[in-house]
């Protein structure tokens, strides 16, 4: 049954997580009164992607060239430990969640790298903006997971999931729709979305993500542009399991729970995207301090509740 | 333990044996050749002690006065890795040098001889033997390259704080040593003598606010001393706090671990906040050694207060994490200064906004600096992160034990430290290696000498312990589980180790498969070279690219309350601006300008009214001396 549950898990993980991009510019077209594209354009750039040639800077080095392969392996990895539709990840151990953190942190590492082997201005301004921000992204995405510990007594994430559920929600409801929101704040700006970032903007001076990716072509930047939409995925995922708890239900309960709030996330995203304009580049740390204070106030809460 | 007793001989013979000989190249060559058989041999020694938790070919008489337990074989590992490097390194790092260097290997021997010294020392009076021959030679070293006065001047302040520690040991092994001066178990009241034990032994380990030398006397070194004083000797700072931590119970041992915790937490956060500021790469290592300093005082300070909790298995996980950070520090420590001595020796360039794009020309040395730079900042595969873990992981299960405070301190602190590092050694790693050269500088070659064997040694024990956490934790501290094999979380722990390297075999796995999935993807595909993206500019040039100072510019300025650096810039008025114009920055040393050096000089002020004490005349200080011997009599009667 396992066996079976990991095989879904990485057929749901490499072929959705597109759709979930698909979903959002779905959502921001009907706002625009437009029809939009496909919701499967994702999956069209992919294919076409994957189908050309590469075009390398002459500046770059070994780094530049293989560290799209390795942020994709290290990404799909990071979604396969976390657990979902009420099941395990591929491993649960305790502390996993802290291994998983610096997963990130490695694939934050080669990101940058990456970007700043081109030796282009736009490139360093992207990864210094994703060093940055990263500090209190990384922040909040502890503290959640200190309080959600502290609330279920757990130091695993399968095993802190699966406490989850109704009547802790009940009793926990303050803290954990903090912990939502401040998750969804770690959720927007580690995937580079309004109000931090513009995907879809295409002035370099003012970009995050898109920026540091600029340099790449081809089959690399294909894997990119996966990469980042599986790293949504992850980050997604737990907000998911957080959302509609589905552990000591059924397996086909939890398969659906999982995807319909997943669902809703990306409709939310959506929404967000079409209604809020992007903060101001110098005031992108004021809006993250905010949404760290909202997990830190979850957190005092949590802590001196007794 | 007689090996050890006969390598220390042998380090003696070789320390004379270094004056006699003429000509510099087989100095070189011998000595290092002698460093690096000899620590080999101690090496083995220490891990052999370690793993089968007994000592070979004990001394009765010699255990009377000499430690040669756990602890001691522990730092002794430490002290023998990195010498076995940096033995193979400096054969041919000081070819640059071609003054004679005679005292320079005589000093580099009573440096090895007096770690081991201290190491192993159980007598108080022995210790501080040991301990000023460390400072004295490890001064002497520094001042390699006295012809500059920069080197002058950080030699001095590194003379003084090493003046100031060994003041504040000498105290407070006068009340914790019996009449014959040896180390005793003791039980105090009041826990005052630990703040002189802190004291003492933290301006040798050098956290915060006692760090004031690291940053001067690390650029000033030769890179091989840079990698010993980093990475082994700061170590004995910790090594004394952990050893008197054994010894000196008090009645408050809560107030200690929260005092050392505190400390190594400020320690932590404000080292890499300097680092970030700084654009010199030896003072950017040094500032970091500030911070990984702090992280061993975080883990033995949580170690300390879960074990007043009463979370033994916990505690001994926290501690763990410091022993295994101090070892993993000084590995990765180490290979970036020697990896930083190699970039030196090939572009004299230490400004980070000088160099780049080195990684084509110094392949290697680009690999080292870049392993180096992945472990400090903890991250998988690597080994700095095993150790980060051990001490999430005692935090994690203690607040599930329902203690919070401290240890959702420990965790932020740690997060907070870990990313800004990682930023830290992104531009660190990226201003010097990636990119354009900033300066053209032609005749830079990469030789494959003793300086990238040595490094290689260095990244290959990075990558042993990170990829095989189990087997190397289960080999360093098999005296704990096979004492405290009834503790559950303890043994925990390995499992999760297991899963770890089993993590690991999956990523690479899925790494091949990607892999094949692009070059299946790239087979009939053109691959084509052209110049990085400048918005149709066709002019690049290398001084277009983000520098070091640009990149961390958003955290230093949100930070400028702390690291407060200096810019300096001209006002233009012109619309069309025609002359050069330049804008640089300049990092302060917060502390020493704000605190140290004006106590200096009122203290330089004070003391000058005494000056007539010190009048020159020789029968004046005899009566001093007389007056003193006459007083302390008269005390005592």
């Amino acid at each position: 049954m396992e066996n079976i549950i990991i095989f879904l898990k990485i057929i749901i993980i490499l072929f959705l997580a597109p759709l979930f991009l698909g979903i959002i510019n779905k959502v921001k077209a009907f706002f625009g009164g437009r029809e939009g594209q496909s919701v499967f354009q994702m999956y069209y750039d992919l294919f076409k992607l994957f189908n050309k040639g590469i075009v390398y800077s002459k500046t770059t080095t070994l780094i530049f060239r293989y560290s799209p392969v390795i942020i994709f392996s290290l990404i799909f990895f990071a979604n396969l430990m976390m657990p979902s539709f009420g099941m395990k990840g591929l491993f649960s151990f305790d502390g996993d969640f802290i291994f998983i953190i610096y997963l990130l942190g490695l694939i934050r590492f080669l990101i940058i790298l990456s970007a700043m082997d081109c030796g282009s201005s736009f490139e360093g301004m992207g990864a210094s903006r994703e060093a940055w921000f990263s500090v209190f992204g990384e922040l909040s995405f502890f503290i959640s997971i200190i309080v959600l510990s502290s609330i279920t007594g757990e130091t695993s994430l399968y095993s802190m999931f699966s406490k989850l559920n109704l009547s802790l929600w009940s009793t926990n409801s303050a803290v954990l729709a903090l912990i939502l929101i401040s998750l969804f704040f770690v959720l927007l700006v580690e995937s580079s979305r309004v109000p931090f970032d513009d995907p879809n903007t295409h002035l370099e001076l003012t970009m995050i993500h898109e920026v540091m990716i600029l340099d790449n072509s081809g089959v690399d930047f294909g894997f990119m542009i996966y990469a980042s939409s599986l790293k949504m995925w992850f980050f997604a995922s737990f907000i998911a399991n957080i959302l509609l708890p589905s552990s000591n239900y059924s397996f086909l309960y939890g398969f659906f729970a999982y995807l319909i709030s997943m669902f809703f996330i990306a409709v939310i995203i959506g929404i967000i995207e079409s209604t809020i304009a992007r903060v101001r580049l110098l005031k992108v740390p004021q809006l993250l301090l905010g949404s760290f204070s909202i997990s830190l106030v979850a957190l005092v809460f949590q802590v001196f509740r007794g | 333990m007689i090996i050890i007793l006969i390598l220390t001989l042998v380090f003696f013979f070789f320390s004379f044996l270094s004056f006699f000989i003429k000509d510099n190249r087989s100095l070189n060559r011998i000595n290092s050749f002698a460093v690096y058989i000899s620590s080999l041999i101690g090496l083995a020694v220490s891990l052999a002690c370690i793993y089968l938790h007994r000592d070979f070919l004990e001394l009765e008489f010699v255990k009377k006065y000499f430690y040669f337990d756990y602890y001691s074989y522990f730092f002794m590992l430490v002290l023998f890795l990195i010498l076995f490097a940096v033995g193979i390194y400096s054969e041919d790092y000081l070819k640059k040098y071609t003054k004679p260097l005679n005292f320079f290997w005589f000093n580099f021997y009573i440096l090895i001889i007096s770690m081991i010294g201290v190491l192993n020392s159980r007598n108080s009076f022995l210790f501080i033997f040991f301990w000023e021959a460390m400072a004295f030679s490890s001064f002497f070293l520094v001042m390699t390259e006295y012809e500059k006065k920069s080197v002058l001047n950080s030699g001095l302040i590194y003379m003084i704080a090493n003046g100031v520690g060994a003041l504040f040991l000498l105290i407070s092994f006068s009340i914790i040593s019996d009449s014959s001066g040896n180390f005793q178990n003791i039980y105090l009241k009041n826990s005052y003598i630990w703040l002189m034990i802190l004291l003492g032994f933290g301006l040798k380990a050098g956290f915060i606010p006692l760090h004031i030398w690291l940053p001067e006397a690390h650029p000033a070194a030769p890179a091989n001393i840079s990698a010993i004083m980093s990475g082994v000797m700061i170590k004995m700072g910790i090594y004394g706090i952990i050893r008197m931590s054994l010894m000196v119970k008090v009645d408050n041992y809560f107030f200690i671990g929260k005092m050392i915790l505190f400390i190594g937490i400020i320690s932590a956060i404000l080292g890499v906040l300097f680092a970030l500021a700084q654009h010199e790469i030896k003072k950017l290592l040094a500032y970091h050694s500030i911070e990984n300093i702090g992280i061993i005082l975080i883990g033995l300070g949580l170690s300390i207060i879960l074990r007043t909790y009463g979370l033994y298995d916990l505690s001994l996980i926290a501690f763990f994490g410091a022993l295994l950070h101090t070892l993993n520090h000084a590995v990765f420590k180490s290979l970036l200064f020697m990896s930083s001595g190699s970039i030196l020796n090939a572009t004299h360039i230490s400004n980070l906004e000088e160099l780049g794009g080195l990684s084509k020309k110094m392949p290697l040395t680009s690999f080292s600096f870049l392993i180096g730079s992945a472990a400090i900042s903890g991250l998988p595969f690597l080994n700095g992160f095993i150790s980060e873990f051990l001490i999430y992981y005692a935090s994690f299960k203690a607040m599930k034990a329902g203690f919070y405070s401290f240890n959702i301190i420990t965790i932020l602190a740690l997060a907070i430290v870990g990313t800004l590092a990682l930023a830290c050694f992104t531009k660190a790693y990226s201003s010097i290696f990636l990119g354009e050269m900033r300066k053209n500088i032609p005749e830079i070659k990469e030789k494959k000498d003793s300086i990238i064997y040595s490094m290689f040694i260095l990244v290959f024990v990075c990558f042993i312990i990170g990829i095989l956490p189990y087997n190397s934790i289960l080999f360093l501290f098999s005296t704990y589980f096979s004492k405290f094999n009834y503790l559950i979380n303890l043994m925990d722990i390995l499992k999760i180790f297991m899963y770890m390297g089993v993590s690991y075999l999956f990523i690479f796995a899925f790494f091949g498969i990607f892999y094949f999935v692009r070059k299946n993807a790239l087979k009939n595909r053109k691959i084509d070279y052209s110049l990085t993206w400048d918005c149709g500019y066709s002019m690049p040039s290398s001084k277009m690219q983000y520098g070091a100072s640009s990149f961390v510019q958003p955290i230093t300025e949100f930070f400028r309350f702390i690291i407060n650096s200096k810019s300096h810039y001209p006002e233009i008025n012109e619309y069309f601006p025609s002359k050069d114009y330049h804008f640089s920055t300049h990092p302060r040393a917060v502390f020493y300008e704000t605190i140290y050096k004006p106590l200096g000089s009122k203290l330089k002020k004070l003391s000058s009214r005494f000056s007539f004490v010190q009048s020159g005349s020789l029968r004046l200080y005899i009566l001093y001396i007389l007056i003193a011997l006459l007083f302390l009599i008269l005390w005592k009667i």
